[in-house]
């Protein structure tokens, strides 16, 4: 596969958080550009199709403007159940407003959960969608929240099926670090503020290690680092809004209630920065997705995958179905403009691509290999169709500013703290119990991390 | 180079550690209310006299549980949908004492206990929003009230299934906490290319593709529905179900009718 072959380093993004509807449903509304190839929205606010119910009261999307929510909305694996909302066999996708109302404990005539948004305010993704490439069926691989979905996009498997305070357990050598570094795979990741690599069990050594580096030195290695130098693997991680502490960025995760308008910034920065080197853009291949759906609604179906329960993992019940479709785009000068996959990928898919790259065969592992019988594709799949050559143009991102609310406007009132919160500020207190100096040597704003909480407060669960 | 080093922090807020004492001009951002107190709290406590520091640390131990972690238990408007003149009950149970907001404004808003219950009459769809507000977190919810003839038309319906063969079905209830027992659906439209049969109490009416029905305007909107759709000829059961995306829902033009003897 000629394109595969002449890439030579992977960048990949994880945003938290959006449906493939909430930020690129607009693709193929009328309103919109109307894109015929796309499996978007189609007439959002009158097509029955669409229709949830909470009380026998039907909600249609609707167009949200981008801001910070006054709510995180839920996503956990129970809540998740009931947005899918299987009935007769099938996953109705109707069950989204429901689960805003049960777990916010909000009744509102436009549940953010029903919420799209116009091109205006995803200006990157938007432009990232046009020219380069967009998998419509990218789906979360787990109908769960962050950290299993994390887990299988890093490993394969999912050891746990809920987000938690406590350390993340890994499957034994099935972790995306142990398994480059024995393939001799130099690889790095860039993060902002606290990584979420400190969430998973055993990788203090990691987390503190070289091959973790703050975004900031990013440009500079860029642009000094040769070929034989760079690192074929680069993971790059937004500021997370549910981190304890920030210190010198604005959270750009997409985590709601956190806007879209950041992440977008932080997009654009990562394509200009990219895109500078023509040479190095050559052979560069970058992969942003969102890690999960978050809540918000989407229209199609999940995949009929069922995952087992790992050996060692805390929970028994296995998962039916993956999740619902995530936002993901590929851009890359072998691949033409316009370009829509529509083959079905989950974040095992990254794994599958690197292991056709760095180990000659798509089974990354049993778990990894068991999803790709199951119709699970490789990235590689999309790069089919690639160019024989890399295209001479390289499109200017988006000059107009993005407007980033929660800069302006500032958050809202803080809440009562998610067991994503807890859990980001257990995994900074692990980090500086197991090698204070280093932890705040690399992560400087830690030094602000209260060390005496209150007592635990109840979780986001009314009613 | 348009990096995320954006400053980060709102607006100065001026925090009082103990009277007389110490005020700090702190840079806080809201979400970080929490750290950053404690923070100050620390440096300020370092540079106060030794009286002062016994007062700060009273503060210190009274303040979260004063007003720690608000969090509201329950919150309920009931009716959601009204006629002008008519009254919503609200309840709420919560941690701390609450404020009430309406917008628009209403009468009857505004400060109340941490568990209590108010009778308000808005004459436009209002959203009203119950806030706790707590030092180290607040909570808010928000219920929309509609105030019936400002938004009249209402999606109804629900999940349908096949029973039996001939039809695929689906009924659902109209809970009197949910609308004032004077609505009436006084149009019934059909959106969907085939016919519907839709019953409530006694009466039973088939609206062809496309079409309205006003045979339902005397019925209170409040009550158990059935909406169905025959299975044409040349489907199953289940294609009928995957053609109507599993689901079966009516538009009604909701109004006002009298007030039946015993209603609110």
């Amino acid at each position: 596969m000629a394109a595969l072959d002449q890439i030579q380093t992977f960048v990949v993004v994880m945003f938290e958080n959006r449906s493939f509807d909430n930020v690129l449903g607009h693709l193929s509304m009328s309103r919109f550009g109307k894109r015929k190839d796309v499996e978007g929205l189609i007439d959002p606010e009158t097509n029955l199709d669409y229709t949830n119910f909470l009380d026998a009261q039907g909600y249609q999307p609707l167009e949200l403007k981008d801001g910070s929510l006054l709510h995180d909305l839920p996503h956990n694996r129970a809540l998740v159940e009931a947005q899918l909302a299987k009935a007769n066999g099938r996953y109705t996708m109707s069950g989204f407003a429901d689960a805003y109302f049960r777990y916010t404990g909000s009744r509102v005539s436009d549940p953010p959960s029903m919420g799209f948004l116009a091109p205006a305010d995803t200006p990157m993704s938007s432009f990232l969608a046009a020219q380069y490439a967009i998998c419509d069926h990218w789906f979360a691989p787990l109908p769960a929240d962050t950290q299993p979905n994390r887990s299988m996009a890093f490993s394969g498997y999912a050891p746990i099926d809920n987000t938690k305070p406590r350390p993340i357990p890994i499957v034994p050598e099935s972790f995306i670090f142990e398994w480059l570094n024995a393939r001799g795979v130099r690889w790095r990741v860039y993060h902002c503020g606290t990584s979420f690599f400190a969430l998973f069990d055993g990788l203090h050594e990691e987390v503190l290690g070289p091959n973790f580096r703050s975004f900031r030195h990013f440009p500079a290695d860029w642009e000094a680092e040769s070929a034989a130098e760079m690192p074929a693997v680069i993971f790059i991680e937004p500021e997370y809004s549910d981190s304890p502490v920030h210190f010198g960025w604005t959270p750009n995760d997409n985590h709601p209630p956190t806007a879209m308008g950041p992440g977008e910034n932080f997009l654009r920065d990562i394509y200009k920065l990219l895109t500078k080197d023509v040479e190095k853009w050559n052979r560069t291949l970058l992969l942003a997705m969102h890690d999960e759906h978050g809540g918000f609604f989407d229209h199609v179906s999940p995949l009929a995958i069922s995952s087992p329960p790992p050996p060692g993992a805390l929970y028994q019940v296995p998962f039916q179905s993956t999740g619902p479709r995530v936002p993901a785009l590929v851009a890359s000068p072998w691949i033409p403009p316009g370009t829509v996959f529509k083959g079905p990928l989950d974040h095992t898919s990254i794994l599958q691509l690197l292991a056709e790259k760095f180990s000659g065969t798509p089974d990354y592992n049993e778990e990894v290999a068991r999803r790709r019988k199951a119709g699970i594709q490789s990235v590689s799949a999309l790069l089919a169709a690639s160019l024989d050559r890399p295209r001479s143009d390289i499109p200017s991102p988006p000059a107009d500013t993005i407007i980033s609310p929660v800069a302006l406007k500032g958050a809202p009132e803080p809440q009562i703290e998610t067991e994503s919160q807890q859990a980001f500020t257990a995994a900074a207190k692990d980090l500086l119990a197991h090698d204070r100096k280093r932890a705040l040597e690399k992560y400087p704003e830690l030094a602000h991390l209260p060390e005496a909480q209150p007592e635990p407060a109840p979780t986001a669960t009314p009613r | 180079m348009e990096m995320g080093y954006r400053a980060l922090y709102g607006a100065p807020r001026v925090l009082v550690l103990a009277p007389g004492a110490f005020a700090a001009a702190l840079w806080v951002r809201k979400k970080d209310t929490e750290r950053n107190m404690i923070d100050a709290r620390r440096a300020a406590y370092s540079l106060l006299p030794l009286h002062d520091r016994l007062l700060v640390v009273a503060m210190l131990c009274i303040t979260p549980w004063m007003t720690g972690c608000a969090q509201i238990k329950s919150f309920s408007v009931a009716p959601s949908t009204i006629c002008p003149g008519e009254t919503v009950e609200i309840n709420w149970k919560a941690s701390h004492k609450v404020t009430l907001q309406a917008s628009p404004p209403v009468a009857g808003e505004g400060e109340g206990p941490a568990e209590g219950r108010r009778s308000i009459a808005p004459d436009r769809s209002t959203r009203f929003t119950l806030k706790v507000p707590g030092v180290l977190k607040s909570d808010q919810r928000e219920w929309d009230v509609q105030v019936i003839p400002s938004q009249s038309a209402r999606l109804l319906g629900g999940i349908a299934r096949c029973d039996d063969a001939r039809f695929v079905t689906t009924s659902f209830t109209i809970e009197q906490k949910d609308t004032s027992a004077r609505t009436r659906a006084v149009s019934i439209v059909n959106h969907y290319q085939r016919p519907l049969v839709i019953s409530k109490d006694a009466i039973e009416v088939e609206i062809p593709p496309n079409s309205a029905t006003d045979r339902f305007k005397a019925v209170s909107l409040a009550g158990s529905w059935i909406i169905r759709t025959a299975v044409a000829q040349n489907e199953t059961c289940d294609t009928a179900l995957e053609a109507v995306r599993a689901r079966l829902t009516i538009t009604t033009q909701m109004s006002c009718g009298e007030r039946v003897h015993g209603s609110p």
